[in-house]
């Protein structure tokens, strides 16, 4: 399960995940520098950022005291929108997003060989074939695939978010532009927001 | 205060400089205001005592959205807070061109 997997906090706490067991948690690929990119202005930039990390503060707030969590791991693999250092970051957060009180782990990465367990965990552990443009059969392709299988579970942006119940197993997982207030399902057929997804699994 | 303002925006991603042109006629204030990513109409211009300037502009793309600007007008300086919905303000400082 989910909770048995080491990882610290963005402080250097280890073992901090541990600490969530029994909580229903949302855990968040996050980069503090999302949407920072030549073709959008940085006002805009800036704006995608918080009003992500402005809406999972708003549904941390909304359940906690139900027993819930967002958990959010700062990522660079998406447009390099998470450069720093852990204490950067940390840095970056606090001054820039001073609303932010959920927890933050520590920078990992979410795809290829050095990929954080828990995500290979959340992508699901089984191997898959997937022609993402990586798959191209080269060598440098064949070092960066998972060898647990990232398949079609490759995480392609920052701020997926994936649903996890009180025993640490994955229940729902949503994309990036799923927002946590969303008040219909952005994918047809998704069947709930996270809102409801959250208020469903901590029953 | 009627004439093409160069506003810099502060952003923790960088400055970022905006135009914004104002100008009225007897039905009232008028604006746009852009740069080289676009464009947007300005609305609910409010101008008091020629010293302070409010605008909004209602966008859907990137984000739906509602930017606030306020500010406060000496001479040919600016200054004053853009915002956004209710999770992001930043400062401003503009110059009369």
């Amino acid at each position: 399960m989910l909770y048995d997997i080491q990882a610290s906090s963005i402080e250097g706490v280890k073992n901090y995940l541990s600490t969530f067991n029994g909580k229903v948690t949302l855990v968040v690929n996050i980069s503090s520098k999302a949407g920072y990119t030549p073709h959008c202005s940085n006002l805009w930039s800036y704006a995608r950022t918080c009003r992500q990390l402005w809406q999972l503060q708003k549904v941390h707030d909304e359940f906690k005291d139900r027993g819930f969590s967002v958990l959010a791991f700062p990522n660079n693999q998406f447009g390099s929108m998470e450069p720093g250092t852990n204490e950067e970051i940390k840095d970056f957060i606090k001054k820039h997003y001073s609303f932010v009180t959920f927890p933050i782990f520590e920078k990992v990465d979410v795809n290829g060989k050095n990929e954080h367990e828990v995500f290979s965990f959340l992508k699901g552990l089984e191997k898959r074939n997937y022609d993402d443009f990586t798959a191209n059969n080269s060598e440098e392709a064949k070092n960066n695939q998972n060898l647990a299988g990232q398949a079609i579970a490759r995480i392609s942006h920052g701020y997926e978010k994936f649903l996890v119940s009180r025993d640490g197993r994955m229940i729902s997982r949503f994309n990036w532009q799923d927002m946590p207030l969303d008040t219909i399902p952005r994918v047809q057929g998704a069947g709930w927001t996270i809102r409801e997804a959250i208020d469903e699994v901590l029953g | 205060m009627l004439g093409k303002w160069k506003l810099s925006v502060n952003t923790p991603f960088g400055d970022e400089i905006y135009i914004f042109d104002l100008f009225s006629d007897k039905e009232g204030y008028y604006g746009v205001i852009g740069n080289d990513k676009g464009f947007l109409k300005s609305t609910n211009i409010k101008v008091s005592d020629g010293k302070f300037i409010s605008w909004t502009e209602p966008t859907k793309t990137p984000i739906d959205a509602t930017i606030k600007f306020d500010a406060s007008v000496e001479g040919n300086l600016m200054v004053g807070t853009v915002k956004i919905d209710e999770y992001l303000t930043v400062g401003f400082e503009g110059v009369l061109e």
